[in-house]
C-alpha cells in the first residue's frame, strides 16, 4: 500500500485535458463516488478551455472513472460553458447524474454508460449544484440560477414543479431535511437572505437576513436534539439557525475576507460542515479570511449564546501591540514640536491647510 | 485640511453607493473640522452606517501646519497606498479613489504623515508610516507600511502622483501572492481514517491539507499542480480510505 488518506500519498491521478502554453486553469466540480456493484466509480466536472488561435476550445466534459485505479470508463461532452459538481439520484433501479451548466440548463447523464438523459432549460445560469431528493417516491432535484428562481424539477422527466423567486442570484446548494412538520429545502440566496422553503409546497416557512450575500451551503444538523441550519454568509459570520422557527441560536464573527477575487465558475465561497467527532458534534467553518475555524457546540455553550473556537488554523504572524505605532508617532511628533521650537519662526508657506 | 471653512460642523444624511456589494446603503455621516489655533488643526469623522450595521470612527487626526517645511498629521487617516493611485484631487491630502476596483481600495488607518502639497509651484510630497496594511483592523498584526508620494500638479484640476508602499499585506499584494495564502475552500470532509477524525480540505495554495478533527494538527499535505478550489470528496475504496479532489491543473487526484 503506498497510497492513501492516512499519509497523503497520491494513489492515482487523471489529467483530463493535456498541458499546453495557452491552457486556462480548469473550473473543477466536487467528485462523487457511487458504488456500483461491487465496483465503485467516481464521476467528476472539468470545465476545461485552450484559448489558441488555432485550437479554440472550451468544453465541459463529465467523467467517470474507477476509483480503484483511475481508468476511464467514459466521458460526456455537455457543453461549452463551465458546469458545476454531479448530483447522483436513482431512478428506477437505474443511477443517474444530474449537472447544472452556466448556459442555463440542467443536464443529466446514465451513470452506467454515460448515455444523455433529459436536458432542461432553467430561466438563467446555473451556478449551485443541484440537490437531489424525493417527493412521495418520485426523485426531485432542487437547483437555484442566477435570475434567482430556486426550482424544483422531476428528476425523471425534467418538468418543473415549482419555482420560488428570491430576489437575487442563488449560488448555493439547498440542503434538503426533515423539520418537525415540513420537509424543507434550505437555501442561500445572494439577497442576503437564508430560507426554508417547503420542499413539496415552494411556501416559505421563514427567512434570515444576514449581512451580506450568502454565497455557502447550508449544512444540517442536530443542536440539543432539534434540527438545526449551519451557514456562513459574505458578511463573515456563521450563522446555527432554528431550522423550525429560523431564529438565531448562535452566530460567530470571522475575519476579513483575505482577498476578493472571482472569476465565473472559480470562487473561492466555502461552506461549512458538520460531523459527531467522537460523538461531539462539531461544527468546521472555512471563514473567508483564510481560517479554518473548528468549533465544538456542547449544549452549555449553545444556551450561554457562545461557542468557543477550539482551535483556528492557519492563524497570521505578527504579535506587536498596536502601541508600537503610537509611541513611534508620539516620539516623532515631540521631535517635530522642538524642531519648532528651536528653529526661528517664519511665515507659513505652502501646505495643506493654506493652498485653498 | 480645511474642508469647507473650520469650526464648522457639518451634519448629513445620503445614499452612497457602496461597491463593494453593489447595493445602496444608508449612512449618517458627521464630520466636525476644529481650528485650535494658527498652526494645529484637528478632523474627525464619524459614520453610521445601516448597510453595515455598524457606527465607527471614520476620521481623527490632527495637523500641525506651522512648520515650513512640511506638515504634520497624526491619527487615523486614509492610507495613501496601492498600485492604482495615478490620479487624485489637489484638495486630498492623499489620493482616494481606486481606478481599477475594490480589492486595493484604500482604507483608514492610524498612522503619522509628513506632507507638504505645495513645497514648491507644482510640486508636492507626502512621506509617512502606518500600522497594519492600511485597514484598520482590530487585530494588529505587527507590519508597518511606510509610504512615500510624489505628485505634480500639471493644472489646477489634475494632479499626477507616484506612490511607493512597502507592505507584504495579503489585502494589498496583487492575487496571485494571495494564492500562496492557506484559504480552505468550499465545504471540507470530516470523516474518520483508522479511528482518527481528520478533516480534508483544499486551499488556494495547491494544497490539499489533512489535519486532526480534534487539534487541528497537521497531519499531511498534498501539493496538486494548481489551486485547489473544490470540495474533496471521501470514499472507502476497497480498505483504502481515499480522499478524491479536481485541481484546477485539469486533474482529478486520488490520495
Amino acid at each position: 500500500m503506498r497510497f492513501d488518506a492516512r499519509t497523503g500519498t497520491e494513489a492515482w491521478n487523471y489529467e483530463t485535458m493535456a498541458w499546453s502554453y495557452t491552457v486556462q486553469p480548469a473550473h473543477a466540480g466536487s467528485p462523487i463516488v457511487v458504488s456500483a456493484g461491487r465496483k465503485q466509480r467516481v464521476y467528476a466536472t472539468f470545465f476545461n478551455s485552450d484559448r489558441r488561435p488555432v485550437r479554440n476550445i472550451e468544453k465541459s466534459e463529465l467523467f467517470a472513472l474507477d476509483a480503484e485505479d483511475g481508468a476511464l470508463l467514459w466521458k460526456r461532452l455537455l457543453t461549452d460553458h463551465p458546469v458545476t459538481s454531479p448530483t447522483y439520484f436513482g431512478d428506477q433501479g437505474q443511477g443517474y447524474l444530474a449537472v447544472g451548466s452556466e448556459d442555463g440548463c440542467v443536464y443529466t447523464v446514465r451513470a452506467a454508460d454515460g448515455a444523455p438523459g433529459w436536458k432542461r432549460v432553467l430561466t438563467h445560469a446555473v451556478a449551485a449544484t443541484p440537490a437531489a431528493s424525493s417527493i412521495a417516491g418520485q426523485p426531485v432535484l432542487y437547483v437555484g440560477d442566477r435570475w434567482g428562481m430556486l426550482h424544483c424539477l422531476s428528476a425523471r422527466t425534467g418538468s418543473r414543479i415549482w419555482g420560488y423567486k428570491t430576489g437575487h442570484e442563488i449560488l448555493s446548494t439547498p440542503a434538503i431535511g426533515m423539520t418537525k412538520s415540513n420537509l424543507g429545502a434550505f437555501v442561500g440566496s445572494s439577497d442576503r437572505c437564508i430560507r426554508a422553503i417547503d420542499a413539496k409546497s415552494s411556501m416559505e416557512i421563514w427567512r434570515f437576513p444576514t449581512g451580506k450575500y450568502v454565497t455557502a451551503s447550508p449544512v444540517l444538523c442536530k443542536v440539543v436534539g432539534k434540527p438545526a441550519v449551519v451557514c456562513n454568509s459574505l458578511d463573515n459570520k456563521l450563522y446555527v439557525l432554528d431550522a423550525e422557527t429560523g431564529t438565531s441560536i448562535w452566530e460567530m464573527a470571522a475575519g476579513d475576507m483575505l482577498w476578493a477575487y472571482e472569476t465565473r465558475g472559480s470562487t473561492c465561497w466555502s461552506s461549512p460542515a458538520v460531523a459527531e467527532v467522537d460523538g461531539n458534534p462539531m461544527i468546521f467553518y472555512p471563514a473567508y479570511d483564510g481560517k479554518l475555524y473548528a468549533l465544538k457546540s456542547v449544549p452549555r455553550c449553545f444556551t450561554d449564546k457562545e461557542m468557543p473556537a477550539i482551535y483556528a488554523k492557519q492563524k497570521r504572524r505578527g504579535t506587536a501591540p498596536p502601541m508600537f505605532v503610537l509611541a513611534l508617532g508620539g516620539l516623532l511628533v515631540v521631535a517635530a514640536v522642538l524642531l519648532i521650537f528651536l528653529s526661528p519662526r517664519r511665515a507659513l508657506s505652502g501646505g495643506r491647510g493654506e493652498e485653498s | 485640511m480645511t474642508q469647507d471653512g473650520p469650526s464648522k460642523p457639518t451634519w448629513g444624511l445620503r445614499d452612497d453607493h457602496q461597491s463593494s456589494d453593489g447595493y445602496n446603503t444608508r449612512r449618517l455621516r458627521a464630520n466636525y473640522t476644529h481650528q485650535f489655533n494658527e498652526d494645529w488643526v484637528g478632523y474627525g469623522h464619524v459614520r453610521r452606517d445601516w448597510g453595515k450595521d455598524e457606527f465607527e470612527i471614520w476620521d481623527a487626526y490632527a495637523t500641525y501646519g506651522g512648520w515650513d517645511f512640511a506638515n504634520i498629521t497624526v491619527g487615523q487617516m486614509t492610507a495613501p497606498f496601492s498600485r492604482d493611485y495615478l490620479i487624485s484631487d489637489t484638495k486630498c491630502p492623499v489620493a482616494e479613489r481606486p481606478l481599477i476596483g475594490t480589492i486595493l481600495s484604500p482604507k483608514r488607518d492610524i498612522g503619522l504623515l509628513l506632507h507638504n502639497a505645495r513645497c514648491t509651484e507644482r510640486f508636492g510630497w507626502y512621506a509617512g508610516v502606518f500600522g497594519g496594511e492600511g485597514a484598520n483592523e482590530p487585530d494588529f498584526r505587527g507590519t508597518f507600511m511606510p509610504v512615500v508620494r510624489a505628485e505634480l500638479a500639471v493644472t489646477d484640476q489634475l494632479n499626477v502622483g507616484l506612490n511607493w508602499y512597502s507592505n507584504d499585506s495579503p489585502t494589498t499584494t496583487p492575487y496571485h501572492k494571495f494564492l500562496k495564502k492557506n484559504n480552505p475552500t468550499r465545504r471540507p470532509v470530516v470523516t474518520t481514517v483508522e479511528g482518527r477524525w481528520m478533516v480534508i480540505t483544499g486551499a488556494y495554495d495547491n494544497n490539499l491539507y489533512g489535519l486532526d478533527a480534534k487539534t487541528g494538527k497537521e497531519l499531511w499535505r498534498f501539493t496538486a499542480g494548481g489551486p485547489l478550489g473544490a470540495a474533496p470528496t471521501f470514499a472507502m475504496v476497497g480498505d483504502r480510505p481515499t480522499v478524491f479532489i479536481a485541481g484546477s491543473d485539469r486533474t482529478l487526484y486520488a490520495i
